[in-house]
């Protein structure tokens, strides 16, 4: 059975006549290939950067510290409120990507705000009820801030010099009453680039974040991007893993029987009746919970059904006479296995492929919601569906996930149910 | 069949005890286990307490030989299990005492004959040999007294434990008490169980009761506008986890329309609490079972027997109802075992979402405050269930399909 063989081109017809699950294909792996892309797309660190005449790329070289860049700090600048400064005094520019939020970043959402004709200070929102509005040095540390009531100064406004606080005054009805230290001769009338801070979640369309920001401020964009890469490298792990396992183990138990496909048949019993959500969470519970463990925890409860199947197919194939034939010619049982039983199982392999997807984004998913996955900092789904749960206001969280998850699945059901077409063997 | 059903009867202790033996591994190696739990919450009781009260500090090596001994880690993993299994006498009731100079201590323990009672012993000790004796001199039945040394021991006197030995175990119907709520695990299950079969009966009634006649009419009006709308329709349902629609659920209908109660389970208002769960747990089995029947019912009418029953002239309706219904029907039959153990243990996930107090959430629960003896209950209940369940599927089979002998092919 060769790649290019007339029946698998006739079954790839066939499957691409199957108009939705083709184009769920086509479209799972161009979502794929951007995902690949990772921080090129979706990420806080800029493509290009021109600073003094020198470029630079971020993206690239990782970590760069302010000093370099020309600021006064030693961390790594906020790009995005360099990107305005560079505007300002034009010392240069520099290209973000298409989202400038990483995955796991948390973002103060700090919109900018205008002051209206009766002197009220907006953030696009509204008028400012109560909060702050403040000016921000380039690492994103405040500069100096004022109390806002009902859209004017009042109460509380500061200075900060490397985020100790050097002067204060308080403000009534828009006139400083007092002021410490006494001597201090800064203006204390709100100017400069203002902005305002909204907290979390906030919702979509402030500040850059399209689909606002989750519970503890990640933009919903960048969350979702990078859900969806964690998804693809869980499958890049668990599919080789899943598929290696059952296909040895089903195939040497199917094509050898006998006490081996006796013994082997009970364990596989034994470890498939141990409730399989119980069980990772307990695992889980004992390892540090990171992508790859979860995964191959996955793997160990799942091989089983997929070695059941490869088993049946395998002992199928090994009653045949070719089977027979060939071992009579003096063929040993590894060329067996290699040459007829495994070829004879890719059909079983193709088409069972979308299901255990199907099945690794929902245990994925479950356990995140539930809690007993992922460290919270990484992006995953389940874990915007647990926020959905709890924050039922915040509906640019579910709303989103909601269309991604099921996007997701239902293109992967489908692809799976036009490989089935493809493959019935009723049909050949 | 009988014989059959015997043998695989047979199997079912076995793979039980394997499966409940690698369960009972886990709760022996995993870290953050109930003695963990006790001395944290030790621990927190002393930071909230004022400084002027009791010192506190690290657990005594008094308190960590008590503690281990309440949870059973004085045993050796082999023999805890045998004693959780019931196959072991272990210590049902024990206390710790300390032998005065004279070689002679007094324990009040609980009655074990006369409930709520507690009465005396005597222990006294010559050489490393201890007695033990009731008030009127008399030694007392299932009563012993061992010497149990500490590791680094402030305190000279020798330290004995007095326990009564017991069966009492799985065999013996008994499943321990929660390390949290100290209630039996038996009670802990059986207040929770009305809910999980309320959940799971209605869930196994409706699927089957909705997909069966759903299937058949999609079947029989093939490939019109019904069926292939409702296929997609039932695609994208099947492409949904429960337990994200139950979220979608809570959101719109509960908290935004307040057309239902957003949390929890209450009976007297039983149909209104029961409505959304019940159909979120529902959802995937539900998409299964009524493509299950569509497929097998198409696959048959395809058959050499109704063509033959079509030539003899038997009507359409007694075709499909009688001959091609029962055929398609055994892939489903072979599913049906499967049911029981859902019917016992709830739905996790629906559970965890809507805060039902069924077995669900009593086994989410048990993990997080590792309660050992609730989870090791549950996984009792299910494995068992699954086991039975597997044996009632071939059952099912056999009632369904005359042709399948199992006495031949196993």
């Amino acid at each position: 059975m060769s790649l290019f063989d007339p029946s698998t081109l006739q079954r790839f017809e066939r499957f691409r006549q199957n108009r939705i699950g083709w184009w769920s294909l086509l479209t799972l792996v161009t979502i794929s290939a951007l995902a690949l892309l990772g921080p090129l797309l979706v990420g806080n660190r800029p493509l290009v950067l021109k600073v003094n005449g020198a470029y630079r790329f971020p993206v690239f070289a990782g970590f760069i510290s302010g000093r370099e860049l020309g600021l006064e700090i030693e961390s790594e600048p906020n790009y995005r409120l360099l990107a305005e400064e560079l505007k300002r005094n034009g010392r240069g520019w520099l290209v973000m990507p298409p989202v400038p939020f990483a995955p796991a970043e948390v973002c103060e959402v700090m919109p900018e705000v205008s002051r209206d004709a009766e002197g009220r200070w907006h953030d696009p929102r509204g008028t400012i009820a109560e909060g702050r509005i403040f000016t921000l040095n380039a690492d994103g540390s405040r500069r100096q801030t004022w109390t806002i009531i009902a859209g004017r100064p009042h109460g509380d406004a500061r200075l900060f010099a490397e985020g100790i606080g050097i002067a204060r005054a308080k403000i009534a009805d828009g006139k400083v009453v007092q002021r410490a230290p006494a001597t201090d001769r800064t203006d204390w009338e709100p100017q400069g680039s203002l902005r305002t801070q909204v907290p979390s979640p906030c919702p979509p369309g402030l500040d850059g974040h399209w689909l606002g920001t989750d519970e503890s401020g990640h933009d919903m964009v960048a969350r979702l991007f990078g859900g969806f890469r964690l998804l693809l490298l869980s499958a890049l792990i668990y599919l080789p893993c899943a598929y290696g396992i059952g296909l040895v183990l089903g195939a040497a138990m199917g094509y050898f029987g006998g006490w081996f496909d006796m013994v082997s048949q009970r364990a596989m019993e034994i470890w498939s009746n141990i409730p399989f959500l119980y069980a990772i969470i307990f695992l889980a519970s004992l390892l540090e919970p990171t992508l790859a463990v979860l995964v191959l925890i996955l793997v160990a409860f799942s091989w089983i059904g997929l070695a059941q199947q490869l088993r049946a197919s395998a002992y199928q194939v090994s009653a045949r006479d070719y089977v027979t034939a060939s071992r009579a010619l003096g063929a040993s049982h590894a060329r067996i296995i290699w040459s007829h039983i495994l070829p004879n199982c890719t059909t079983v392999i193709l088409t069972t492929l979308p299901f255990s997807l199907h099945g690794l984004v929902f245990s994925l998913s479950a356990l995140d919601y539930l809690g007993f996955g992922l460290p919270p900092t990484e992006p995953s789904w389940g874990e915007l569906l647990h926020q959905a749960k709890e924050n039922w206001a915040a509906w640019w969280i579910l709303g989103p996930t909601l269309f991604c998850l099921v996007g997701t699945m239902v293109m992967i059901n489908s692809i799976g149910e036009a490989l089935q077409d493809a493959f019935d063997v009723r049909r050949t | 069949m009988r014989d059959y059903v015997l043998r695989r009867l047979l199997l079912v202790p076995l793979t039980f005890v394997g499966i409940t033996f690698v369960a009972f591994c886990f709760t022996r190696f995993v870290p953050g286990g109930p003695i963990e739990q006790a001395l944290a919450e030790r621990q927190q009781a002393d930071r909230k307490r004022s400084t002027a009260a009791r010192p506190s500090g690290p657990a005594s090596p008094e308190e960590l030989d008590n503690l281990k001994r309440r949870y059973g880690f004085d045993r050796s993993l082999l023999e805890a299990y045998a004693v959780w299994l019931g196959a072991l006498p272990g210590p049902a009731d024990w206390i710790t005492v300390r032998i005065d100079k004279a070689g002679k201590a007094e324990a009040e323990v609980a009655d074990d004959l006369i409930p709520g009672k507690s009465f005396k012993l005597n222990i006294s000790q010559t050489g490393d040999v201890f007695t033990l004796t009731t008030a009127d001199g008399k030694p007392r039945a299932h009563w012993f007294a061992a010497a149990a040394p500490l590791p680094d021991d402030p305190e000279k006197a020798t330290r004995v434990l007095v326990s009564r030995r017991a069966y009492a175990g799985l065999l013996q119907a008994e499943l321990g008490d929660s390390t949290t709520s100290d209630k039996p695990v038996w009670d802990e299950i059986k207040s929770r169980l009305p809910i999980s079969a309320w959940f799971g009966g209605w869930s196994l009634l409706l699927a089957y009761a909705i997909s069966i006649p759903l299937g058949v009419a999609k079947a029989l009006k093939r490939d019109g506008w019904f069926d292939r709308t409702s296929t997609q329709l039932l695609f994208i349902l099947y492409s949904v986890p429960g337990f994200v629609l139950g979220v979608v659920g809570l959101n719109f209908l509960c908290h935004q329309l307040h057309w239902f109660p957003s949390m929890g389970f209450n009976w007297e208002h039983a149909f209104i609490s029961t409505v959304l769960p019940l159909s979120c747990e529902m959802v995937g089995a539900f998409t299964a079972l009524t493509l299950f029947t569509r497929n097998g019912l198409l696959d048959n009418l395809t058959t050499d027997y109704v063509r033959t029953a079509k030539a003899k002239g038997l009507s359409n309706r007694r075709i499909v109802f009688v001959h091609v219904l029962r055929n398609s029907l055994i892939p489903i039959a072979a599913t049906f075992g499967g049911n029981l153990g859902f019917f016992l243990t709830g739905s996790f996930l629906i559970e965890f979402t809507f805060n039902i107090p069924g077995l669900g959430l009593l086994g989410y629960d048990s993990l997080v405050h590792r309660d050992y003896p609730v989870f090791l209950g549950l996984l009792t209940l299910s494995s068992l269930a699954m086991l039975i369940g597997n044996i009632v599927s071939d059952l099912c089979v056999a009632a369904v399909d005359p042709r399948i002998r199992f006495d031949k092919s196993a």
